[in-house]
C-alpha cells in the first residue's frame, strides 16, 4: 500500500487545453500510480462531481474530488498548469493549481481519510493557499501538502 | 462565559467542503469570541458529535449542509440557521454577523 501523497503525485508545467483535459490527466495519473481501477469510471465520477457545483475555490485553486468505487486507495494529486485554466461556473479568476482529492467509496474508520480531512481544513488558510498558488518548486509543494495532511 | 456557537457540516462527498466549512466557521467564531463546537459528517464518519447539552446551551446553531445529515432529530424545536457551504467558506464572519443581526431583532 503506497502513500496518500508522494513526489510522484505532483506534475508541474502542464499545458493542457481545458478543464476536461485536466480531469482526464488526473484520471491517467491515478491509473499509472495504481490509485484507480478503471479509467472511464474515475473520469466520469470526477466530471459528475463537477456538475453538482464546480470545485473552484477561488484564489486560483481548484479541488476536483470524488469518492469513487473505481478508486482503490485515498490519494492527493497536485497539478500545475503553465497558464491559468478556466474552471467553469462562478470563475472570476483562472486556476493556477489543481489539488485533486481521491477516495474510495467507503464510510469512516480509515486514518487516511483523516489525513484528507486535515488537508481540506488547511484549504481555508489564506497563507497556505498563497504559498501553494505562487510556488513553482516541486519540493515546496510536497512539503506544504505533506505538512497539511499531518496538521 | 462566552456565548456558544455550534455548527454541523456535511457535503455530498464528505471530502472537502465539509472540512473547509467546519474550519472556516471554527476560526471565525473563535475570532468573534464564541465558544465553538463544529460537528463534521464526512467520509471519515461523524466527528466531534454535538450532544444534547451542546445543542441546549447554544446561542447560535448553524447547519452548513448540502446533504441531509444524520441525527437531525436532535435539532427538533431549535432555531437552526441554514447556510450554504460555499458561502460560509468564503465569508464566515459575514455569515455569523448576519445571524447575530437576525437574533438581535
Amino acid at each position: 500500500m503506497s502513500e496518500v501523497f508522494t513526489r510522484q503525485h505532483i506534475k508541474l508545467n502542464l499545458a493542457l487545453k481545458d478543464k476536461d483535459a485536466y480531469l482526464g490527466y488526473i484520471t491517467k495519473m491515478a491509473m499509472e500510480l495504481g490509485i484507480g481501477t478503471e479509467e472511464q469510471g474515475v473520469y466520469e465520477d470526477l466530471v459528475n462531481r463537477e456538475k453538482d457545483f464546480a470545485t473552484n475555490l477561488g484564489d486560483g485553486i481548484a479541488i476536483p474530488h470524488t469518492k469513487s468505487e473505481y478508486i482503490l486507495k485515498p490519494a492527493i494529486l497536485v497539478l500545475k498548469p503553465q497558464t491559468e485554466v478556466s474552471w467553469g461556473d462562478n470563475t472570476e479568476d483562472g486556476i493556477k493549481i489543481i489539488i485533486s482529492i481521491l477516495s474510495r467509496n467507503e464510510q469512516g474508520g480509515n486514518t487516511h481519510l483523516e489525513l484528507l480531512a486535515s488537508l481540506a481544513r488547511k484549504l481555508v488558510d489564506e497563507e497556505f493557499k498563497k504559498k501553494l498558488v505562487n510556488t513553482l518548486q516541486e519540493e515546496e509543494i510536497f512539503v506544504l501538502i505533506e505538512q497539511a495532511l499531518h496538521s | 462565559m462566552a456565548k456558544k456557537l455550534i455548527a454541523l457540516c456535511a457535503c455530498p462527498m464528505g471530502l472537502a467542503h465539509t472540512f473547509m466549512a467546519a474550519e472556516a466557521i471554527r476560526k471565525a467564531a473563535v475570532e468573534m469570541g464564541y465558544n465553538v463546537k463544529v460537528e463534521t459528517q464526512g467520509a471519515d464518519g461523524i466527528k466531534n458529535e454535538l450532544t444534547a447539552a451542546d445543542i441546549r446551551d447554544a446561542e447560535i446553531i448553524i447547519h452548513a449542509v448540502a446533504v441531509t445529515p444524520l441525527g437531525m432529530e436532535r435539532f427538533e424545536g431549535c432555531e437552526v440557521y441554514e447556510v450554504g457551504l460555499q458561502e460560509v467558506i468564503k465569508n464566515p464572519i459575514g455569515t455569523i454577523k448576519e445571524i447575530e443581526e437576525d437574533l438581535a431583532q
